[in-house]
């Protein structure tokens, strides 16, 4: 308890200073508020344009959300049907490898041309880059749930869908949500990415805007957004992890 | 039980290669029902392997009595950590797709000094009650042949003690073949004991010379 009381202390110093530092340059080097704003403006801006920021952050929040949702479902049946049909895998696998290669935004241009500029289009980037880790991490999971586990189970006489659903998903759990942490760190990337390929809504949109109107305060305080989303996103799958894996990894 | 007309269950194998390298002759084994049979041999002789080939979990199973079950009881207790005591231990019917005998498996838990345990994750137990875990769901299977694979040789000497009794005082009358390297451990079990020995390894009746003992 003391030590988590330390470590608390230490962040909150740490951010202390960094924040004094970042006020004294702009009032010591009298820097205008179009170019670097104090610390206080970027928090009152946040506040009077909290609406706008809302909006456009909520927008992104849900992009990721969805994106991640959808790409988690398809990735854990592809990965099923991977893992079954080895066939397949040979087939997929310079489909999987390019995915993973290329950036999924560069996309965006030609999907906004199939789509248009609604929600879409975004959602369809994020699913395209979270597909490929969490396909592979569940897969990975499945390959490796030890093979003892599986001989006991057919010393059983399991069934097949039994010993899948009681035993290798169960088992490959901590590797989908890997795969998915992996994912969520690419994701605020990717949408934000896509919202300066074209977009009309987002906080990557929003900075866009702010950039052009030298709105610097509204960009830093979007920034600040994006920070705590990220966190956000990091925490969430952080929630998912401590409580669907309650045991030991080692055994 | 089925077979009862027969004292013995005769299982035959075939030559079984690991690595390109033949390890097990083949050869025939019985195992006298309703009696311990262990089955000794320096580490990295087969046993498992023999074992894992009656199991059918490696090929070369020739032939086996008809219509007999087996329990396998491995050496690590492989409970599933994300399922509880009770869960573990009716891991088999569900695992078939089955109803599980809810109440037999309390009862069982309860023999081996678990009931009040039922609910709580392996993690949680100390390897002793792990192992006894494993022995209430090996009891579960209701199998007319047993095969342990060193399974008690994870725990200290104590807990190995009151594994020991306990075992010999759950399988009685039950048939088994157990799998051991420590000599005294079987001497005190088993009614017959079988020496894996040779490469590749043969099972013959085991004669104790004297001075040769197997660490």
């Amino acid at each position: 308890m003391n030590t988590l009381v330390f470590d608390m202390l230490k962040r909150i110093i740490t951010a202390v200073t960094l924040v004094s530092l970042w006020h004294g340059i702009v009032k010591l080097g009298d820097i205008p508020a179009y170019i670097l704003p104090t610390p206080w403006q970027v928090i009152s801006t946040l506040y009077t344009q909290r609406s706008l920021i809302l909006w456009h952050g909520g927008l992104t929040l849900s992009q990721i959300l969805a994106g991640l949702l959808i790409s988690s479902f398809l990735g854990v049946v592809t990965a099923c049907a991977l893992d079954k049909y080895q066939r397949l895998q040979a087939c997929l696998q310079p489909l999987l490898v390019i995915l993973q290669a290329i950036p999924a935004f560069i996309l965006m241009p030609l999907l906004m041309i199939w789509f248009g500029f609604g929600l879409l289009p975004k959602m369809i980037v994020v699913c395209l880059s979270a597909f490929f880790p969490i396909t592979l991490c569940f897969l990975d999971g499945l390959k490796r749930t030890p093979v003892e586990w599986i001989e006991l189970a057919d010393t059983m006489q399991a069934k097949p869908f039994h010993l899948q659903h009681l035993i290798r998903w169960p088992a490959a759990l901590p590797g989908l949500l890997s795969g998915l942490r992996l994912a969520a760190i690419h994701a605020p990337l990717t949408v934000l990415a896509a919202d300066w390929n074209g977009a009309s809504h987002g906080l990557g949109y929003l900075i866009m805007v702010c950039h052009g109107r030298l709105q610097i305060d509204l960009m830093f305080a979007c920034l600040l957004c994006t920070i705590l989303l990220t966190l956000f996103l990091n925490g969430g799958i952080r929630w998912l992890q401590s409580r669907f894996i309650f045991w030991p990894a080692s055994s | 039980m089925t077979n009862c007309h027969q004292t013995q269950y005769a299982f035959s194998i075939r030559a079984v290669n690991y690595q390109e390298k033949c390890v097990l002759a083949a050869q025939s084994l019985s195992v006298p029902i309703k009696q311990w049979t262990a089955l000794i041999g320096k580490s990295g002789q087969g046993k498992t392997t023999l074992l894992k080939t009656l199991l059918r979990l490696v090929p070369g199973l020739e032939s086996c009595p008809s219509d007999i079950s087996l329990s396998y009881m491995p050496q690590r207790d492989l409970l599933l950590p994300w399922k509880t005591v009770i869960e573990n231990v009716i891991l088999g019917a569900a695992l078939r797709g089955e109803t599980p005998h809810v109440a037999k498996a309390e009862t069982l838990l309860n023999s081996v000094g678990l009931g009040t345990e039922t609910h709580r994750y392996p993690h949680q137990l100390s390897i002793g009650m792990r192992q006894r875990v494993a022995l209430a769901r090996t009891l579960m299977e209701d199998a007319h042949l047993i095969l342990m694979d060193e399974p008690f040789s994870a725990v200290d000497s104590q807990t190995r003690q009151q594994l020991h009794t306990l075992a010999k005082t759950h399988l009685k009358g039950k048939t088994v073949l157990i799998v051991s390297h420590d000599l005294n451990e079987v001497e005190k079990l088993a009614d017959h004991i079988l020496d894996l020995k040779g490469t590749p390894a043969v099972c013959l009746p085991f004669n104790e010379h004297p001075g040769v003992r197997y660490a």
